[in-house]
């Protein structure tokens, strides 16, 4: 039966044709296939190896180097909410303001102020403060008395005051308290070192500065002051001519 | 074997190319399947030719058998569209592929290849007894079944 298993397969068999060529072209097909395998293998290696060691920097660099917060801040520009405030008051004024590098800390910001030609006209500094429960608006000059504040929308108190007796640091300063004890102070500094009157005035007046320190929304852009730090003594934080004190400090 | 003999690969192929195709018809009784598998092992044994194949032969017929053992195994109806062949050889084909894969293999490479037990263990990879426990019970069945037609 063995033998019949051998002579019956061959009698219809059909006819080899090309197939020794075939099979040649065949094998050429399947080294090109594995060359390819094993091309894209490595290149996948290799872009596993970058994408491990991208996620990984990115994962580890922040814990390790992570900027001082009284300085370059990390928040861009365009989330910038006092920014969003302060650049429409200022292009009124024809004065723009340099987003790119301004200082901040949790409870202030310093922005350099340049005219639409690019003149740097000095800086204008934001900051705000603690709620103390009573705030006594200096009198320049005055120790110990209190001025009587101007009312803006919302029953906003404030002081405007201005400074030019020191020609290299001349100052319109506005300070602002909200009905629910919040302070900000805003103050235009002008160009320092200048060594003239005219070339240190600052770049917008007392009244501008009372438009930005008002807006309700420059408190809510600075946080509620749990982060508050310019209370305290802290040189990151603005050094204000006309300085917030409680009442009675 | 390696490739920088071209003629000897040749002359390998040449030669095996319908031994193999009449194996896989055995194992899977359609030319046209069994062209395809045997020039598919060829062609996969030129590939690896260039790292140098010791035993060819082992290489073509595992790699085949390879092919034949997660395909369809006993077949349950008769080969009626085996154009062609006789009567009696469609019922030999038959019965044959009502056995088991690996009864099938050990008889096909026993039977219509001559390979020796020893080598048929090697390229199923089975021990050498359990290939002469396969060829007995397959050639018992494959009797029984010739016969009880």
């Amino acid at each position: 039966m063995t033998a019949k298993l051998l002579d019956a397969v061959p009698a219809h068999e059909p006819p080899i044709g090309d197939a020794v060529e075939d099979i040649f072209r065949r094998a050429e097909a399947v080294r090109r296939r594995r060359i390819r395998a094993l091309l894209a293998a490595g290149a996948f290696a290799v872009v596993g190896i970058a994408a491990t060691g991208y996620a990984l920097t990115t994962l580890l660099l922040p814990t390790t180097a992570r900027p001082a917060p009284a300085t370059a801040g990390s928040m861009s520009a365009a989330t910038d909410r006092v920014l969003e405030v302060v650049r429409p008051v200022l292009r009124a004024s024809r004065l723009r303001v340099l987003a790119p590098e301004p200082a901040r800390g949790d409870s202030w910001r310093r922005y350099r102020v340049l005219t639409t030609n690019g003149r740097s006209r000095g800086v204008i500094e934001i900051s705000t403060y603690a709620t103390p429960k009573a705030l006594c608006f200096p009198v320049r000059g005055h120790p110990g008395v209190c001025a009587r504040p101007e009312l803006a929308a919302g029953g906003v108190a404030y002081a405007r005051y201005a400074d030019d007796r020191d020609i290299d640091w001349q100052v319109n300063e506005v300070i602002a308290r909200f009905p629910d004890g919040r302070v900000v102070a805003v103050q235009a500094t002008g160009e320092r070192g200048t060594g003239s009157a005219a070339g240190g005035r600052p770049a917008f007046s007392a009244q501008t500065a009372a438009r930005i320190a008002t807006d309700p929304r420059i408190a809510m852009g600075l946080g509620d002051g749990e982060n508050e730090r310019c209370a305290a003594a802290d040189s990151a934080c603005p050094v204000l001519m006309v300085p917030v004190k409680p009442a009675g400090g | 074997m390696r490739s920088d003999d071209d003629g000897a690969l040749r002359r390998f192929v040449a030669d095996r190319f319908p031994r193999l195709r009449r194996s896989a018809y055995l194992m899977c009784g359609d030319w046209t399947d069994a062209d395809e598998q045997a020039r598919a092992a060829l062609a996969r044994l030129l590939a690896d030719s260039h790292r140098g194949v010791e035993d060819p032969d082992a290489y073509v017929w595992c790699d085949l058998m390879q092919a034949f053992r997660h395909g369809p195994g006993r077949r349950e109806h008769i080969f009626a569209d085996a154009e062609g062949e006789t009567p009696e050889t469609v019922l030999l084909l038959d019965a044959l592929h009502r056995l088991a894969p690996v009864c099938r293999a050990v008889l096909v490479m026993r039977h219509a290849e001559g390979f020796a037990p020893d080598e048929v263990a090697d390229v199923l990879g089975i021990a050498e007894d359990r290939v002469a426990a396969y060829e007995a019970a397959g050639l018992r069945a494959l009797r029984d079944l010739v016969t009880a037609r």
